[in-house]
């Protein structure tokens, strides 16, 4: 068996066992880790769109409240949940064929799984009830769901590394997230903010993301601000220090 | 074969270091079976852990050319709320084994019956550890690592144990950790001591033993 066909073995093991156990002990139990992020998606997005009756810049209320939400929903859940891709199992580690590496590998697949039923099944209920979500761009929105997923799963990478590190880890990550969704303009424009605010908000990389998918449903939206390269190099940086944290940190990993 | 090469282990305890393997190099051969003795505390378990490959030295190298089994005697890893057919068929497939002949070797091995389909935790300590140790027969290891195999089951479970594992012995070897004298005599070749951080290698076995005891004053 080569190297390759063997990890590969591992991490499909891996994702049907993570299905599998994600919550009770049944496949269905893995239909609760999509119900989990799409309903906070629909609340949010039902409330907010419920109080702005009236979107900043025209069209549908709901437009622009659900793009806003949805690459925060997608942006904090992988994030998350790979951050506690370790923790949840670490006994599989008494399998020396298992390795932290396919563990968080395994988690990554399943949770940009997860993102995409997410988003299909939100353009799925916003088509049955009559809101049109249809971008004048859709290259521009696959680009921009799909950037937001990478920087996701590149935070879980550099979460679980972080974890292993501080224990005090998950609530800052938290307390992070709280502070990149609060300066990400979910339910404001960038002009109706202050200019040392908006200043503030253009290192935030989930206000980029926002402003992205945005950008593929309102004539040129993010014209000024927007800097795509600015959430590939912070995704890309993140990334890149996980996995330098998973190489130099791999006994702590394993053993917890 | 296992080789090591200048490999040191150490624990952080309360301010005090202690030291597993002081930058120890050796080599086990393949087809040979060795036994590792030393008093309670010199790092067995932990040796052995990192023959394994679940814990890693602090500095060193450990190389493996062959497969190696998990340490057999813990339970452990298996997930409880998976069923005994759902947690065979998890290993089988990391391993890249059939999960279905796997599944049907454990069913006859560990003769557990319909708890096959319950999950692993309403399972009693004597069927968890015929389905641990039917599982670790379902698998091809070239070399098997044993840390303290208390008996299994009944005296006809422990019949069929002994009668498999000699079957498997033909092609496998075997590194095992043990305090019963008479197991080590009779399963390894060689033997060696853990003591203060070294490891001494004896080609005889009673040699071996007749260390340990001193140690064991």
């Amino acid at each position: 068996m080569t190297p390759i066909q063997s990890r590969t073995n591992v991490v499909l093991a891996l994702i049907l066992r993570d299905m599998r156990t994600r919550f009770g002990r049944s496949h269905l139990g893995y239909l609760v880790a999509i119900a989990w992020p799409f309903s906070h998606l629909l609340t949010l997005i039902s409330i907010m769109a419920f109080v702005n009756r009236l979107a900043p810049i025209g069209g549908d209320p709901a437009v622009f409240v659900s793009t806003g939400v949805l690459p925060y929903i997608l942006c904090l859940y992988p994030a998350r949940m790979m951050g506690l891709a370790l923790e949840s199992s670490r006994a599989l580690f008494l399998f020396p064929i298992i390795t932290p590496f396919d563990v968080i590998v395994s988690r990554a697949i399943i949770e940009f799984m997860t993102a995409f039923i997410v988003v299909i099944l939100l353009f799925t209920v916003a088509g049955a009830i009559g809101v049109d979500m249809t971008p004048i761009d859709a290259s521009t929105l696959a680009s921009g769901l799909l950037a937001t997923i990478y920087l996701s799963l590149a935070m879980g990478f550099l979460n679980v590394v972080m974890v292993s590190i501080f224990r005090m880890w998950h609530i800052t990550f938290i307390i992070i997230m709280i502070v990149m969704y609060m300066s990400a303009g979910v339910f404001v424009v960038p002009s109706a903010v202050s200019s040392e605010f908006r200043e503030f908000m253009w290192f935030n990389p989930l206000f980029h993301c926002v402003e992205w998918i945005r950008s593929a449903y309102y004539e040129g939206y993010g014209d000024e601000l927007l800097s795509e390269s600015y959430v590939m190099w912070v995704a890309t940086a993140c990334l890149l220090v996980g996995l330098l944290g998973e190489r130099f940190l791999r006994g702590k990993l394993l053993s917890g | 074969m296992i080789i090591l090469d200048d490999v040191f282990k150490y624990f952080r305890l309360r301010g005090s270091v202690k030291v597993i393997l002081d930058h120890v190099s050796m080599t086990f051969r393949a087809g040979t079976s060795y036994g590792i003795l030393g008093i309670n505390g010199a790092g067995k378990s932990t040796t052995m852990r990192m023959l394994a490959g679940t814990e890693l030295p602090n500095a060193g190298k450990i190389s493996r050319s062959a497969r190696i089994s998990w340490p057999l005697g813990f339970a452990g890893g298996l997930h409880p709320a998976m069923t005994g057919r759902e947690n065979v068929q998890f290993v089988a497939r990391i391993y890249g084994h059939n999960p279905r002949a796997a599944v049907e070797f454990v069913e006859d091995f560990a003769e557990i019956g319909a708890y096959i389909d319950e999950p692993y935790r309403t399972y009693s300590s004597g069927m968890a550890q015929r389905l641990a140790f039917g599982l670790s027969m379902a698998i091809d290891f070239e070399c098997y690592l044993i840390d303290e195999v208390t008996a299994v089951g009944d005296a006809r479970f422990q019949a069929r144990c002994n009668e498999e594992f000699a079957k498997r012995r033909e092609r496998a070897d075997v590194i095992m950790v043990s305090h019963s004298m008479e197991t080590i005599r009779s399963y390894c070749s060689r033997a060696v001591v853990l003591a203060h951080g070294m490891t001494h290698e004896f080609s005889n076995v009673d040699d071996a033993i007749e260390l340990y005891k001193k140690l064991n004053l």
